[in-house]
């Protein structure tokens, strides 16, 4: 945009400095067009060729002079200044109407500019000159070389340079006068606008001067004249002659010479004669039309215009291509091109009219005391590199004596490859700082830090600006959980096989566990004593037993093989015994009566014998032979039913036996897979059957299965009951203690892994907010677990304690866990063959 | 002067470290008129421990044979150096300390133990002056009551009980014997008389007697009795959750309501042999876990106190048999002793440690202290007989601790003398008397006497 206006200021600028161009031209013919319908528009166009010339020059000078100025508006003024004083070119302002209308401010700066402007042309139109001019080459090196000068001038100061364009603008007037006294002009006419206009007279077109012409010509060629000092001749003319050496005058001559200036003087030599160069008037008139940057006349300002491209639908046009689509729609370019600087100007990259930097505003102080503080934030991907470790005594110049090597350690360094030396210099005292030689590996060293930090990885680690405390779930310490287990306390001794079986009876005092050496034990809970024993089997593993719920009767179940005892410790007082004994007795007279009522050919399910006199004597009352191996008994609350799983008896894996009519019965059909556990519900009529994958709940009193508990664990080990019956706990030997909130899902509520073997049994204290889990891994995890009466509310777990006590035999550790009734003890019965009590 | 008692000291080749220089201004006194300095500040080195500062006060006293002391600073033991106790305190060094001392208890040392067939559960000593021949009764669990002479002979056997003895007591100044049992009875045995004391042959000092009037009433075991000689009154604690109030006398006592039943080894089991037998005075029925100890208040016999597994202290009124105050604790209680002199009851819990209470209902504080040190159940406690500050307890862990209530650790730690280190036996029971020392029962089988030998020779000097 800037590049196309150049050339119309270039031609404003000329137009105005030489308001009748015409006017100082020596040879008229030639600056009128010879083209009889030559137009002013002509004219405009030979002068844009000539100022196509200038139009580096002026670029350069626009350059110089205004770089603070951005180039349009200056363009603008510029034309505008041009027109106000370009009275009789009327032409011309309407040629440039669609460049005016700007704003018009005229300054002295333009002005300047311009005369500067109009120098150069002159200066850089030597060709022209020598076109029209037809003066010897010597001549026009002269005049150029004196032009140059003067541009010289003009470039070296402003002062010289303004003096210098008044000295011109003076000239400018005197050379309007003598044009009319040259009288090139014939007469002056009323123009359009009512000023006078002049007609100029029409041009003779001839060739003024020759080199042919010359008869004296010198043909030494480029041989400098002091050549021939020595000879009366300074050359030789075309013809072989001669040219003797004109006389020269002596001092005093010269001196008259100068006072009596003949026509045409000019004080210079002339190269190729050696005699006195001489200029005509014309010739003088062209030099000086030079100097001052005028047209030299022979180039014809008005030439006609080649239209290469015109509007004119020509015959034969240079190109057949029709005329493309953007000659005549806005350039898009363009629009990005200037909405590219509106939108600068809008973010502020741009700042239009801003003021200029004051000098003072350059000087910039520097506080050298400052923290050297990055000027703008670093980037985001910034990582600065590691700063170096400061230097210590060991690189100071003068280190303290003990830091400088001995000699032996000097060898050592030497000795060791430099890849392995410690460090990589030797302390050196020297005198004093300036002893100190240059640091030959400071290139080196500089190179492989660099190297250093450009291969090694830098990451930047983002630090996470968490608390970890608030990322742990907000539980209550277990101090304020308290009571519960915290160390063994008694160990129960005495069993000669791994203890699978614990219970404690009702009361609190009573501890009954029973082992693989088929031996059922009763220990006094707080002195561990023991107190009855009786060897049920020898063979037979006991695999379960338990204390039958009802307080005052003191019966325990025991399974054993594929029998279940009832048996009655001698603990009890005689009211006691006398109620148990009830019980019991009660069912004989059942069992007496033949079933034939019901199924005559069926075999009963199980066979209610008195056992041998050799454990009756000791306590043990009844007998019930079952078909599998019995591997669970556990109690009604109410101390009448209780249930034998035998896991491998398919459908009659659950029975359920009742004490009262010494009856067994089947409760299902068909068998759901594995059985593994029963157990009754704490208060409703339900019965919790554990298979192996899930845990199925029947409703006893419909007779339907009311839900299924998926715990999702590969291989259940054990469950129980939460005593207010809405959760279920459940191990696996698979690790885990899952937590089943009945109300939520089948799915567990929660799942606790804890252990690093198989759980083995689970357990929920009867009256305190806790649960445990036995691993076999010998560890007991005590758990918190409240249940809130608020269904909203889910239930609060927190783990509490890991009892460790138990040794891991054959890789089985805890097989039994049991609560006290009433306290915070938890009696574990392990792989070890003891049993513990934990407070 | 006081300089001058400072060079001294250290002449007498004690070990004080005098790299501590500072020195502090104290001032002795003591209660035990025999043992009386005068009462003039002494500047003292900060360095000194307890047995510095008893020799110094058996320097002033001149004594021929050093009395080992024991300092108290406002009525707290002193454990630690001076330096440490103002340094604890925040105490200057300029300030003037006031010590009281009193003497020491020693360390008590083993001095015998006496084998028995199975577990011993409970040892009673008999405090009458003079000492009796046999003045320690001992029950074991094979159900028999022993009176043992000091030199550890077997006096009397009293074998009757059913059922393991959990508890026996002296009654009426060694004339009876209490004890209480697993079989549900409490059997009231009458010592031979004095008169077998002449019979030098050993053997038929053992007395195998088997005449012992039994009283019925608890509906489990027995866990622990109390007796008092004034009225020959007896508590028992019973596992059925009662605490039974019984009179030793035969005749007084009312008829039983439940018969005591054996069951036979050998004949048909339910064939009961039920012998004479009387009934408690009253059964006091409050508890609502098992009573695992009953004292009487040491000074008012009408007055008893129990501990249950359902972590209450109950007073009794024993005239009227009615329940005075309950104390709730946080844990169950096995064992209870009282000091009479601080008006304190200890209790030995199953959390591990002691707490003190004043049964009294007009204290506030329900709790006064809590010691810690045992490491399992501390199961029975006995009073000190030199001191109203000190008891023993007896526990699990297979200790028996000497405490000061002044103090906050043990002052001793009496281990069993059979038991390896690794295999810690329990200690079931504890008594404390003066002329036979810390007696102490447990599952090693023994009786295990223990004693601060030092005592008689301190006593002499003054």
């Amino acid at each position: 945009m800037a590049k196309r206006k150049i050339p119309q200021k270039g031609q404003l600028s000329a137009s105005r400095s030489v308001p009748n161009p015409l006017g100082n031209t020596s040879a008229p013919a030639a600056v009128r067009s010879p083209s009889p319908d030559s137009t002013d528009d002509v004219d405009v166009d030979n002068e844009s060729s000539i100022e196509n010339l200038f139009d580096e020059e002026a670029e350069e000078a626009s350059d110089e002079e205004d770089e603070e100025d951005q180039g349009e508006d200056n363009f603008f003024n510029d034309d505008n200044d041009e027109d106000d004083e370009d009275d009789d070119e009327e032409d011309e302002n309407s040629f440039f109407g669609i460049v005016d209308g700007g704003i018009s401010d005229s300054g002295n700066e333009s002005e300047v500019e311009n005369v500067a402007d109009i120098t150069e042309i002159g200066s850089d139109d030597e060709n022209i000159i020598e076109e029209f001019d037809g003066e010897s080459d010597s001549e026009k090196e002269e005049e150029s070389a004196e032009v140059i000068k003067n541009d010289e001038i003009d470039d070296d100061s402003d002062d010289e340079f303004l003096s210098k364009s008044e000295s011109i603008a003076d000239a400018e007037s005197q050379t309007s006068v003598s044009d009319n006294d040259d009288g090139r002009i014939v007469h002056y006419t009323k123009g359009a606008d009512g000023k006078p206009r002049p007609i100029y007279r029409e041009i003779d077109p001839h060739y003024s001067s020759d080199d042919s012409d010359a008869d004296d010509y010198n043909v030494i060629g480029n041989i400098p004249l002091s050549a021939y000092d020595e000879y009366p001749h300074i050359g030789y003319d075309i013809n072989g002659k001669r040219i003797m050496r004109p006389a020269a005058g002596s001092a005093l001559d010269t001196l008259l010479d100068s006072i009596d200036v003949p026509e045409g003087w000019t004080g210079l030599v002339d190269r190729e004669s050696g005699g006195e160069l001489k200029l005509t008037k014309e010739e003088l008139e062209l030099v000086k039309k030079i100097q001052l940057g005028q047209n030299a006349g022979e180039v014809n300002p008005y030439e006609d215009t080649v239209e290469w491209f015109t509007s004119k639908t020509e015959v034969m046009p240079l190109s057949s291509a029709p005329e493309p689509k953007r000659r005549f729609v806005p350039s898009k370019h363009e629009a990005k091109r200037v909405m590219k600087i509106v939108r600068a100007i809008r973010e502020g990259r741009i700042v239009p009219n801003k003021p200029k930097a004051r000098p003072e505003d350059d000087f910039k102080s520097y506080d050298i005391w400052a923290d050297d503080l990055p000027e703008q934030a670093p980037h985001v991907m910034h990582i600065p590199a590691p700063k170096q470790a400061p230097p210590t005594n060991e690189e100071s110049y003068n280190p303290p004596e003990e830091y400088l090597p001995t000699d032996e350690e000097r060898k050592e360094w030497e000795e060791t490859d430099p890849m392995d030396r410690e460090r990589n210099f030797l302390p050196q005292k020297f005198s004093s700082l300036r002893a100190v030689k240059g640091y030959e590996n400071f290139v080196r060293e500089r190179f492989e830090r660099s190297l250093d930090l450009y291969l090694a990885p830098r990451v930047r680690r983002n630090k996470l600006n968490i608390d970890p405390d608030s990322l742990l779930p907000k539980l209550p310490s277990p101090q304020d959980l308290r009571p519960f287990p915290i160390k063994c306390s008694v160990t129960y001794t005495g069993h000669k096989g791994r203890v699978r079986a614990i219970s404690v009876d009702p009361s609190g005092l009573w501890l009954a566990t029973g082992a693989d050496d088929g031996t059922v034990r009763v220990w006094e809970v707080l002195s561990g004593r023991e107190i009855w024993s009786v060897s049920l089997d020898a063979s037979e593993p006991v695999q379960s037993l338990e204390w039958n719920p009802v307080k005052d009767c003191g019966l325990l179940a025991v399974a054993v093989g594929e029998r279940i005892y009832i048996c009655q410790p001698p603990l009890f007082d005689d009211a006691t015994e006398a109620t148990g004994q009830d019980m019991l007795a009660a069912g004989w007279g059942y069992a007496a009566q033949p079933t034939a009522t019901e199924d005559e050919n069926k075999e009963p399910l199980c066979k209610w014998i008195r056992p041998t006199s050799k454990i009756a004597n000791v306590g043990v009352d009844v007998a019930i032979v079952c078909r599998k191996t019995v591997k669970q008994v556990t109690w009604h609350r109410r101390g009448d039913y209780f249930v034998g799983v035998s896991p491998e008896g398919a459908n009659m894996a659950v029975l359920v036996h009742q004490l009262s009519k010494h009856s067994s019965q089947s409760p299902f059909r068909k068998s759901k897979g594995i059985i593994q556990r029963a157990q009754f519900h704490p208060f409703k009529p339900m019965l919790y059957v554990e298979s192996q994958r899930y845990i199925r709940i029947y409703d006893l009193s419909t007779q339907t299965l009311s839900k299924i508990l998926q715990p999702g664990a590969r291989w259940l080990s054990s469950f129980d009951i939460h005593p207010q019956g809405d959760n279920v706990i459940t191990g696996s030997y698979d690790k885990r203690l899952t937590w089943h909130d009945m109300d939520l899902s089948a799915k567990p509520y929660r799942t606790l892994r804890y252990h690093q073997r198989a759980v083995r049994d689970v357990r929920f204290h009867q009256r305190l907010p806790l649960f445990c889990s036995a691993s076999d891994d010998g560890h007991i995890n005590v758990f918190h677990g409240t249940v809130y009466d608020d269904l909203l509310k889910n239930p609060l777990l927190v783990p509490l304690k890991v009892l460790k006590g138990h040794a891991v035999v054959q890789s089985l550790g805890v097989l039994k866990v049991e609560w006290h009734p009433k306290e915070a003890w938890l009696f574990s019965a392990g792989a070890d063959s003891t049993a513990k009590l934990w407070t | 002067m006081a300089t001058a008692i400072e060079n001294r000291t250290t002449d007498t080749g004690q070990s004080v470290s005098t790299e501590g220089t500072g020195q502090i201004k104290i001032t002795l006194t003591t209660r035990d008129e025999s043992v009386a300095v005068p009462d003039v500040p002494l500047l003292v080195p900060l360095s000194l421990k307890r047995y510095g500062l008893s020799e110094v006060v058996n320097h002033l006293l001149a004594t021929e044979k050093p009395i080992p002391f024991d300092f108290l600073i406002n009525g707290e033991l002193l454990r630690v150096s001076l330096q440490d106790y103002i340094t604890s305190k925040g105490l200057s060094s300029e300030s003037t300390i006031e010590l009281e001392y009193t003497r020491s208890i020693l360390p008590p040392t083993f001095l015998a133990s006496y084998s028995h067939p199975d577990w011993v559960s409970s040892v009673d000593i008999l405090k009458s002056s003079p000492p009796s021949k046999a003045p320690i009764v001992s029950g074991c669990y094979d159900g028999i009551v022993r009176t043992w002479s000091l030199a550890g002979q077997v006096t009397s056997e009293f074998s009757g009980h059913t059922g393991p003895v959990k508890s026996v007591k002296f009654l009426e100044d060694g004339k009876k014997i209490v004890s209480g049992s697993m079989d549900r009875s409490i059997r009231v045995w009458k010592v031979p008389g004095e008169s077998r004391d002449e019979d030098e042959d050993a053997e038929e000092t053992i007395a195998a007697v088997g005449s012992a009037r039994i009283f019925t009433g608890h509906k489990a075991a027995v866990n622990n009795v109390a007796t008092n000689s004034a009225t020959s009154r007896i508590l028992s604690a019973g596992a059925d959750c009662a605490v039974g109030l019984w009179t030793s006398s035969y005749k007084q006592a009312p008829p039983a309501t439940v018969v005591a039943s054996t069951r036979e080894a050998n004949g048909k089991r339910r064939r009961k042999v039920a012998p004479p037998s009387r009934g408690p005075i009253s059964m006091l029925e409050s508890h609502s876990g098992p009573v695992t100890g009953v004292i009487f208040d040491a000074q008012d016999p009408t007055v008893g106190y129990s501990v249950s597994l359902d972590h209450t202290i109950k007073t009794w009124d024993l005239v009227t048999s009615e329940l005075v105050d309950t104390r709730i604790t946080s844990f169950s209680l096995l064992s209870i002793a009282h000091l009479p002199r601080l008006s304190l009851l200890c209790c030995g819990s199953s959390a591990r440690h002691v707490t003190l209470h004043d049964p009294r209902t007009s204290a506030d504080e329900t709790t006064t202290r809590t010691l810690y040190g045992h490491t399992n159940f501390v199961v029975s406690i006995a009073a000190s007989p030199e001191s109203e500050y000190m008891f023993s307890t007896a526990s699990h862990d297979g200790t028996v601790r000497v405490w000061d209530v002044r103090a906050n650790k043990s002052l001793y730690v009496i281990d069993r003398d059979t038991s390896a280190a690794d295999t810690r036996t329990k200690v079931f029971g504890v008594d404390w008397s003066r002329e036979v020392g810390i007696v102490s029962a447990g599952e090693d089988k023994r009786v295990q006497v223990n004693r601060g030998t030092d005592l008689d020779t301190a006593k002499v000097s003054s």
